[in-house]
C-alpha cells in the first residue's frame, strides 16, 4: 500500500481479516444452528400446528359461510352497511377472479402473525411506557427490525428452521411488530398527567390505573399502530412467498419472474383489498369504542 | 433463443466458438450422498418410493416431501411433469414450492447440516453441488431427449413419461467480426471448456472463500495449471505464470 492511498481511499480492513470475520460468525452460526435447531423447531411446533389447523379450516369451509362469517363480523365491529356490503363484493370479486385458495392461505397466516405481533407488541410497549431504560434498550431493536433487509434475517431462519410457515410468521413479525410497540409507547406517555393523578388520587392501583385509565386513553394511537402493523404484515406477504410461503405472494412472484403483469395486479388488488377491510373494521370498531369518550367531552 | 442465436450464425454475424461446459449444464433430482452410503438402493426411484418415510413433509405428517423448482422458473414446468410422470403423488409425495432459489439453496444447507434426508431439484454446475456431496437419483428409464423437448418442456404435457435430463448444451458465442480480428484469442475461447466436476469445486471454493470473480480467477490460475495451460499456446502460458507471479 502506497502513502498515497489513504489520502484518497478509505483505509480498509485487508481482505483476509474480513473473510475471517466472516467466516468465524459463519462457523458460528452453523454450530449454533446444528446445536439447537431441532430443539428451537420443536418449541414452534404448537404454533405450526394451529396455523395449519386454521388453514385447513378456512380453505374447507365453504364460501359463502366464510363470506357470511367476515360480513357478520364486518357488521358487528362497524354497525355499517356499506363497509359489510363493500367486504362481500370485494370477496366474491376474488373467488371469481380464481385467487380464493391463495386468499384463505393468506389471510390465515397474515391473521395469526398479527395477532402474534399485537398480542407481543402491546406488553413490549406497555412495559417501554413504563421505564426510560425499557425504551432506550428497546428503540434500537426497533430500528433494526424496521429497516434491516428481511433477507438478511430470512436466510438465518431458514437455515434454522426450513422453509414454510413458521419462517414466514417469524420473517412478518419481525417487520410489522415495530409500529404497534411505538404507538402504544407514545400512546401511554402521552396520556395527561393530570388524569393520572386524579386516578391516584381516587385511589386507583397501578393495574387499574393502566386498564382503566391509561389503555383506554392511549387507544386512538395504539390502534394507529394496530392499523399499521395489519399493513406491514400484508407488505410482507411477497416476501414470505420467497421462503416457501403459500398464498397470494406465490403469483406476485410469478409474474416478476415471468413478466407476467396482469396477474401480478390482480393478485396484488387481492393483498389491497386484504389489507382494506382488515383495516376499516378494526379502525371502525376503535371508533365506535371512542364515541363514548367523545361524548363525555361535550358533557 | 436458440433460434435468434441460430439465425445470426446463418447470416454470418455469430460463430460458436466451443462448449463452455464440457458435461452441459446438469439437472435432475438429487439425494444427499450420506444417504446413499447407508442405503445404496435410495440413488433409484424404486427406492426413494419404497423408503417415502424418510422423506418427512414439513407440515404434513402423512406426506413425502420432493421439494421442486420455484414458481416462474423454467424447471417447475420440467421437474413437475416429471413428478406426475413417475406417479410421485400415487406414491405419497407433494411437490413443494421453495419460493425462491436461495430458499430451494437454503433448505439444502439445513438438511445437509443436519444430516436430514432431502429428495428434490437441484442443477450443476453450482456452488451447492460443489460443497455438498449428492447423488443423481436414476430414473431407471435413460434419456429420452426427443420427449423431453416435446412433452417434459412444456407445460401442457398431457402424458408425461420418465425420462433423465438431457446435457443442456452451454456454448461460448462470439462476433464474426471478433473472429476475425483477433483468432488467437478464438482458438483459446474454442479449447477453453470446464467440466462440471470441476466449476462446481470452484463455485463452491468461491462461496467458502466469499470471493469475487477476480479472486477466484487467481485461485484458478495459481492451483489449476495443469488445466488451463492445455487451452493455450505455451508462449501465452509463460506470460500468464510471469503475470501470476507478479501478483
Amino acid at each position: 500500500m502506497s502513502d498515497q492511498s489513504w489520502l484518497t481511499e478509505i483505509p480498509q480492513l485487508d481482505r483476509h481479516q474480513l473473510l475471517e470475520i466472516r467466516k468465524t460468525l459463519d462457523g458460528a452460526y452453523r454450530a449454533f444452528s446444528r446445536e439447537y435447531g431441532d430443539n428451537i423447531e420443536a418449541f414452534f411446533d404448537p404454533l405450526l400446528s394451529f396455523l395449519i389447523g386454521f388453514e385447513k379450516l378456512l380453505l374447507g369451509t365453504p364460501w359463502w359461510m366464510v363470506i357470511g362469517v367476515l360480513a357478520a363480523l364486518a357488521y358487528v365491529a362497524s354497525r355499517s352497511w356499506k363497509l359489510t356490503v363493500g367486504v362481500i363484493v370485494a370477496f366474491v370479486l376474488i373467488g371469481v377472479f380464481g385467487m380464493w385458495d391463495n386468499t384463505m392461505r393468506t389471510m390465515s397466516i397474515i391473521l395469526v402473525s398479527t395477532l402474534v405481533a399485537i398480542g407481543l407488541g402491546v406488553p413490549i410497549g406497555i412495559a417501554m411506557a413504563r421505564s426510560n431504560r425499557v425504551q432506550s434498550i428497546v428503540t434500537p431493536m426497533l430500528d433494526v427490525m424496521q429497516t434491516m433487509p428481511a433477507f438478511v434475517y430470512l436466510i438465518p431462519v431458514v437455515m434454522l428452521l426450513g422453509i414454510g410457515k413458521i419462517p414466514g410468521v417469524i420473517a412478518v413479525v419481525i417487520y410489522a411488530i415495530p409500529p404497534v410497540i411505538r404507538l402504544t409507547n407514545l400512546g401511554i406517555r402521552l396520556v395527561d398527567k393530570e388524569v393520572l393523578e386524579a386516578a391516584t388520587a381516587y385511589g386507583a392501583s397501578p393495574t387499574q390505573r393502566l386498564l382503566g385509565v391509561q389503555l383506554p386513553l392511549a387507544l386512538p394511537n395504539i390502534m394507529a399502530g394496530i392499523n399499521q402493523t395489519i399493513m406491514m404484515a400484508l407488505a410482507m406477504v411477497v416476501i414470505a412467498s420467497m421462503i416457501g410461503v403459500k398464498g397470494l405472494g406465490q403469483p406476485v412472484l410469478k409474474s416478476i419472474t415471468n413478466q407476467y403483469f396482469t396477474l401480478g395486479l390482480l393478485n396484488g388488488l387481492a393483498i389491497v383489498a386484504l389489507a382494506i377491510i382488515f383495516d376499516r373494521v378494526t379502525q371502525s370498531y376503535a371508533k365506535r369504542t371512542q364515541q363514548h369518550l367523545g361524548g363525555h367531552d361535550h358533557g | 433463443m436458440k433460434t435468434a442465436l441460430d439465425r445470426g450464425v446463418k447470416e454470418g454475424r455469430l460463430r460458436y466458438a466451443g462448449a463452455t461446459l464440457s458435461d452441459g449444464g446438469e439437472e435432475g433430482f438429487w439425494v444427499p450422498a450420506y444417504l446413499v452410503e447407508k442405503d445404496p438402493s435410495l440413488a433409484t426411484i424404486a427406492g426413494i418410493k419404497a423408503n417415502r418415510e424418510l422423506f418427512e413433509h414439513p407440515e404434513d405428517p402423512e406426506k413425502s416431501a420432493f421439494m421442486g423448482c420455484p414458481a416462474g422458473w423454467n424447471c417447475q414446468i420440467t421437474a413437475g411433469n416429471l413428478f406426475d410422470a413417475m406417479e410421485l403423488d400415487k406414491a405419497g409425495f407433494e411437490l413443494i414450492d421453495p419460493g425462491s432459489g436461495a430458499g430451494l439453496a437454503g433448505a439444502i444447507a439445513k438438511a445437509y447440516e443436519r444430516k436430514e434426508p432431502w429428495f428434490g431439484y437441484y442443477w450443476a454446475p453450482t456452488a451447492v453441488l460443489g460443497k455438498y456431496k449428492m447423488v443423481k437419483v436414476d430414473f431407471g428409464s435413460g434419456i429420452d431427449e426427443d420427449h423431453y423437448r416435446a412433452c417434459i418442456t412444456k407445460e401442457e404435457c398431457l402424458d408425461p413419461k420418465p425420462t433423465m435430463y438431457p446435457p443442456s448444451p452451454v456454448d461460448t458465442v462470439v462476433t464474426e467480426t471478433f473472429a476475425k480480428r483477433a483468432p488467437e484469442a478464438l482458438a483459446y475461447l474454442s479449447s477453453r471448456s470446464f467440466s462440471n466436476q470441476q466449476l462446481n469445486t470452484l463455485l463452491a471454493w468461491m462461496e467458502g472463500y466469499q470471493a469475487d470473480g477476480e479472486i477466484t480467477m487467481e485461485h484458478f490460475l495459481t492451483e489449476y495449471e495443469s488445466t488451463w495451460t492445455q487451452w493455450v499456446s505455451p508462449d501465452v502460458a509463460k506470460k500468464v505464470k510471469q503475470a501470476l507471479s507478479d501478483l
